[in-house]
């Protein structure tokens, strides 16, 4: 009967640690896709551009169905641009995790981002 | 009346007499009734059923310790997977502020990958350099008062590299699974794949932004 208990424990635990594992590296990626646009120049921030940013090998190993959304919208301040990457995988059981966002302003003055 | 227990022994009960009270109880010897088989008395227990007795206790008793012992390790083994995660998550705040307030990254030491260093333009300089169990952060400003913060990591291998023509930092850390690092049979938990984290820091994002707006 102990054994039989300890089972499922063993397995919530073992899934615990995988999905916060899970949502460092998915937290680290969007992290760093944040510093690469920060390094790109203000001409090269198109919506056909961003469409083309693909993640990383470690987060398509680590991730289950991962899927990076990228969307640019104008600012209502003029020459801002809101970038938000939105980061969405499924956890080992299967289902889907409530996806992570970033959101990223870029400047236009040269260098300038928040 | 008499009759038996569950060892088979004859149980003695008083029998009153009348109105004489309690000076009157007495006590009748067991007598055997008719048709009801006789149970000669015990006076212990068999060899056999002590045998029984402590193999049970000896199986339950290494059960709860095998229990015991899973529970620790799958909670040692949580442990250290919690320690790592927020180390490498000071690691990766720690690392992108000092390389957004640095103007240049460069090798540092001999061997290139072994050790970074990030200058800011004011004289300071921060060097992230590998240890033995993880990686060593040496910060010195321009005053000279040397700060040395210490990552630990251990069963980890920790790789650099320069990238975007050295204006991204890049650190790769690569966490062996339990049963690479000779820990197969200890854990109670399925061996999870090799963690692979990677950090990524823009150098010079803060101080760019200085200079811009110095410029206006």
């Amino acid at each position: 009967m102990v054994f039989v208990a300890l089972g499922p424990v063993l397995h919530a635990i073992r899934q615990q640690r995988e999905q916060a594992q899970q949502r460092q590296i998915a937290l680290l990626e969007l992290a760093n896709q944040a510093e690469r646009l920060s390094l790109r120049a203000w001409e090269e921030l198109t919506p056909e551009r961003l469409e083309q940013i693909e993640l990383s090998e470690t987060a398509k190993q680590s991730l289950r169905q991962a899927s990076l959304r990228v969307a640019l919208a104008e600012d209502a301040e003029p020459l801002v641009r809101r970038i938000t990457l939105e980061l969405s995988w499924h956890d080992p059981a299967g289902r889907g995790v409530s996806p992570l966002r970033l959101v990223v302003w870029k400047y236009a003055v040269e260098g300038g981002t928040p | 009346m008499t009759g038996h227990n569950c060892w088979g022994r004859s149980v003695e009960t008083p029998v009153h007499r009348g109105s004489r009270g309690d000076a009157a109880r007495r006590f009748r010897a067991p007598r055997p009734h008719e048709g009801q088989r006789s149970h000669p008395p015990r006076a212990g227990v068999s060899l056999l059923e002590v045998l029984v007795v402590m193999t049970t206790l000896s199986v339950l008793l290494t059960t709860c310790t095998v229990t015991l012992m899973r529970l620790l390790r799958a909670q040692s083994a949580s442990g250290g997977a919690l320690a790592a995660s927020l180390t490498t998550s000071r690691l990766a705040r720690d690392l992108r502020r000092d390389a957004h307030t640095a103007a240049a990254a460069a090798w540092d030491g001999p061997v290139a990958g072994e050790a970074i260093e990030l200058t800011d333009g004011n004289g300071g300089r921060v060097r992230y350099a590998l240890s033995t169990e993880g990686v060593r952060r040496t910060s010195t400003p321009a005053d000279g008062r040397v700060a040395v913060d210490d990552y630990l990591l251990p069963a980890t291998k920790v790789e650099w590299e320069l990238a975007e023509s050295g204006l991204l930092v890049v650190v790769r850390i690569s966490r062996s699974s339990p049963s690479s690092r000779g820990e197969t049979g200890t854990s109670p938990l399925p061996a999870p794949p090799p963690e692979r984290l990677v950090i990524e820091a823009a150098v010079g994002r803060a101080v760019k932004t200085i200079s811009a707006e110095e410029r206006k």
